[in-house]
């Protein structure tokens, strides 16, 4: 961290009130678009997570103490904004490349981030108020209602314009879209400002404001959400504290209702009941079945963008790819990431390391490499994709979800006290996003060299190209798969729960 | 209730008369620099019952949660049935259970799954009536097909205790066992324990309730500062600690122990 803060001051020192080439209008546009479409996919699954968290010792000690609910908002928000200036000082070094001056960056990245931060806690308020307030067909009728809003958005999008440039032109220049962006706009501008009067006071004072606005409004909004989840029964409050102070956004918060579960497996060393034992956790998850979907629609939409001609069919592959690689693996947590709070019970069972880590990574991998699977037989039955790449993904599918999932188990397990979401864990679960993205880039860098170095000698011996491309980058990916389970099994076995007397 | 040594983890292994089934030597926990267990030494036969006590921090959990696996020990040595649970550790937890004081259960799986998860796990086959039984003598039959998030805090405890028994462990680790039990429940928890006891199974229980360590222990260890201050039998501890007539009671044998003198009575 300080020396992030020293890279900072640094920069500011260096750079002075100098800044880069000026991003060009239609680009401003496109990342204002970018930054509202961020925030609206982002948002059902903040909604689901319900606004503020407190974690367990938070709800504990300080909601018996003599503070009013203000404060305790207000520590909270406070909290949640110092993670933010940390989080601020790592996003400020992608940004700098493209803004203005270095603290115009830095408090566009800051203010932005924060109202990111806010309307967010602010949007899961008011969802959790109104699925204790409105009734089941109200909730129903409300959710078609944005759907269908966004749905109608898409396509006048895409009947006024036949290619994705268009469409996102379309959209930029869209009324509606264009007011809704606004505060994003002002983010974009705030840093991209290159002097502080009029640009950067401007557009970051507008952005102060939105802030402010948005605070003032989730603490008027508390007492409400508050008071109507207390209405609404004991049962239902037991149920709003549990999904305000989880450890895992994969556990589930609401009455189980199904009871399908997965048939038993073979013991398999002890890997086969851990593995069931999560396959069920899965299944009864509605985030499970959630990621699912969410990441198979991404992908068909991407299919029907390459089919009709609005996106070129070349790219649909690997537009499908960064969903399967980027979103799966951080939104499918059947695994160590839900199990932080029972590794006691995991070590006192009577079955190896080895096989624990196993039966933990089974499904997650499973249902990757199946989604993997579908959609490389998908693609290579709509002739967007050429055989030689189908056999390549589908070779890749194991070691490359192996590796994805390992990779973020390693990490849960190496830092196990990032596991609070909200409270203390508001901190440390931005600095661990960040050492994930840094972790899972440089291990993904050595699976590239690997791949490369194991297919460069087998071209330069045996000179059979496709074969030494499958052939290396399967061996290099599973390699570092390899690798990547080993430190997990590393961390699972040096992980040592130090609580009790 | 299920025999001793029977269990499909022990592969038909019976129980033969063992001096000890749990067995701790020269056993040390530090965490960084901090000693939280230096040196300990104790043993439990078949059919004991042994009662931790000590103040809080003076490393009873830290000793159990060794003993369950959890924890690795800096020195020392820990056996349970005769296997070390640094060179065998999954035959040493096969003849196992460790119940903490606050149980943690899988939120997703009915009362019942957890029993076929444990039963899984542990490798035992039959586990069906077995399971039905326990689940009587525990009274959450009716509560069979709940997932556990539905439970009370006493509920899981007894739920967590079922999952123990089910695969006939012949060691058995409480950690405040009757924490959230109602007066029935801590009666069928007690009773259960005997039970298990008189089986030939090797107990521990840690615990701050001086009452239920005088009503159900044959030994005692007492513990100060990650030190052994008494070990042996509950009668030799009153004889040791509360007057030479052995007539006190286990208060007077824990402050005793603790502070260094017999308790002066009245």
């Amino acid at each position: 961290m300080l020396g992030l803060a020293g890279l900072f001051l640094y920069a500011v020192l260096s750079r002075g009130a100098e800044s880069s080439q000026p991003l060009a209008s239609d680009m401003r546009g496109y990342a204002v678009l970018g930054l509202f479409l961020l925030w609206v996919i982002w948002l059902p699954a903040v909604a689901r997570e319900g606004g503020l968290r407190f974690d367990r010792a938070e709800i504990d000690q300080l909601f018996p103490a003599p503070f009013h609910r203000r404060e305790l908002m207000l520590y909270r928000i406070i909290q949640s904004t110092l993670g933010t200036a940390l989080l601020s000082l790592v996003v400020f070094w992608v940004v700098l490349p493209v803004g203005g001056t270095a603290v115009a960056v830095y408090l566009g990245v800051l203010l932005g981030l924060s109202m990111f931060s806010l309307s967010f806690m602010l949007v899961g308020m008011l969802a959790t108020s109104a699925a204790f307030a409105l009734s089941r067909r109200a909730r129903t009728a409300l959710t078609i209602g944005v759907v269908s809003a966004f749905a109608l958005g898409l396509y006048l999008a895409w009947s006024s314009a036949t290619s994705v440039d268009g469409m996102l032109r379309w959209m930029a220049t869209f009324g509606p879209v264009q007011l809704l962006s606004f505060p994003f706009r002002m983010v974009v501008e705030t840093v991209l400002a290159e002097r502080v009067f009029p640009d950067l006071l401007l557009w970051g004072g507008g952005l102060l404001c939105v802030d402010a606005l948005l605070v003032i409004a989730i603490v008027a909004v508390d007492a409400d959400y508050m008071e109507r989840s207390l209405a609404a029964g004991e049962r239902d409050f037991a149920r709003l504290k549990q999904l305000r102070r989880q450890q895992s956004a994969f556990v589930i918060v609401g009455k189980v209702r199904g009871r399908w579960r997965p048939p038993p497996p073979p013991y398999l060393a002890g890997a086969g009941p851990i593995a069931w034992r999560q396959a069920v956790l899965a299944v009864r998850s509605e985030l499970f079945w959630n990621a699912v979907a969410m990441v198979s629609t991404i992908s068909i939409g991407f299919i029907v963008l390459a089919r009709t001609g609005v996106m070129p069919t070349a790219t649909a592959p690997g537009m499908i790819i960064f969903s399967l690689v980027l979103m799966l693996p951080t939104m499918l947590q059947a695994d160590f990431r839900s199990d932080l709070g029972r590794i006691d019970v995991l070590k006192s069972l009577p079955v190896g390391t080895s096989a624990v880590v196993a039966g933990q990574l089974a499904v997650p991998v499973a249902v990757g490499v199946a989604l993997w699977w579908v959609f490389a037989i998908l693609l290579l039955v709509l002739g967007m994709m050429p055989p030689r790449m189908f056999w390549l993904a589908c070779a890749l599918a194991l070691p490359v979800n192996l590796y994805l999932f390992a990779v973020e188990n390693l990490f849960c397990l190496a830092f196990p006290f990032t596991i609070t979401r909200g409270g203390v864990g508001q901190l440390h679960q931005q600095g661990r996003t960040a050492m994930v993205a840094i972790g899972k880039l440089l291990v993904g860098l050595l699976g590239v060299l690997l791949s490369a170095a194991v297919g460069g000698a087998l071209w330069w011996f045996t000179g059979a190209p496709m074969l030494t491309v499958i052939v290396g980058a399967v061996v290099g990916m599973s390699l570092v798969a390899g690798l990547a389970v080993a430190g997990c099994e590393w961390a699972y076995d040096r992980l040592e729960p130090t609580r009790g007397e | 209730m299920r025999a001793y040594g029977t269990s499909d983890a022990d592969d038909g292994e019976t129980l033969r008369p063992r001096r000890h089934l749990i067995k701790v030597e020269n056993y040390s926990k530090a965490y960084d620099r901090v000693l939280a267990v230096d040196g300990l030494d104790f043993a439990v036969a078949p059919g004991q019952i042994l009662g931790m006590l000590g103040r809080n921090g003076a490393g009873k959990t830290t000793t159990l949660r060794a003993l369950a696996g959890i924890l690795t020990p800096t020195r020392g040595g820990l056996r349970i049935a005769g296997h070390d649970l640094r060179v065998d550790p999954v035959s040493a937890k096969a003849r196992l259970a460790y119940i903490p004081d606050e149980p943690q259960l899988f939120e997703a799986l009915t009362v019942w799954e957890h029993l076929e998860f444990t039963a899984m796990t542990y490798g035992v086959k039959e586990f069906g009536a077995q399971a039905e039984a326990l689940l009587r003598q525990f009274e959450l039959t009716e509560k069979r097909d709940e997932v556990v998030q539905e439970l009370s805090r006493g509920m899981r405890q007894k739920l967590a205790i079922c999952c123990a028994y089910l695969h006939a462990p012949l060691a058995i680790l409480f950690d405040e066992p009757l924490t959230g039990l109602d007066p029935r429940g801590i009666r069928t928890v007690k009773d259960s324990i005997r039970e298990r006891a008189a089986a030939g199974a090797a107990v521990v229980i840690s615990s701050h309730l001086l009452s239920l360590v005088e009503d159900l222990c044959t030994h005692l260890l007492i513990m100060e500062c990650g030190e052994r201050k008494f070990f042996g039998p509950i009668d030799e501890a009153r004889v040791q600690f509360s007057g030479g007539a052995g007539l006190g009671s286990l208060e007077d044998v824990f402050f005793g122990a603790t502070e260094g003198k017999p308790v002066e009575r009245g």
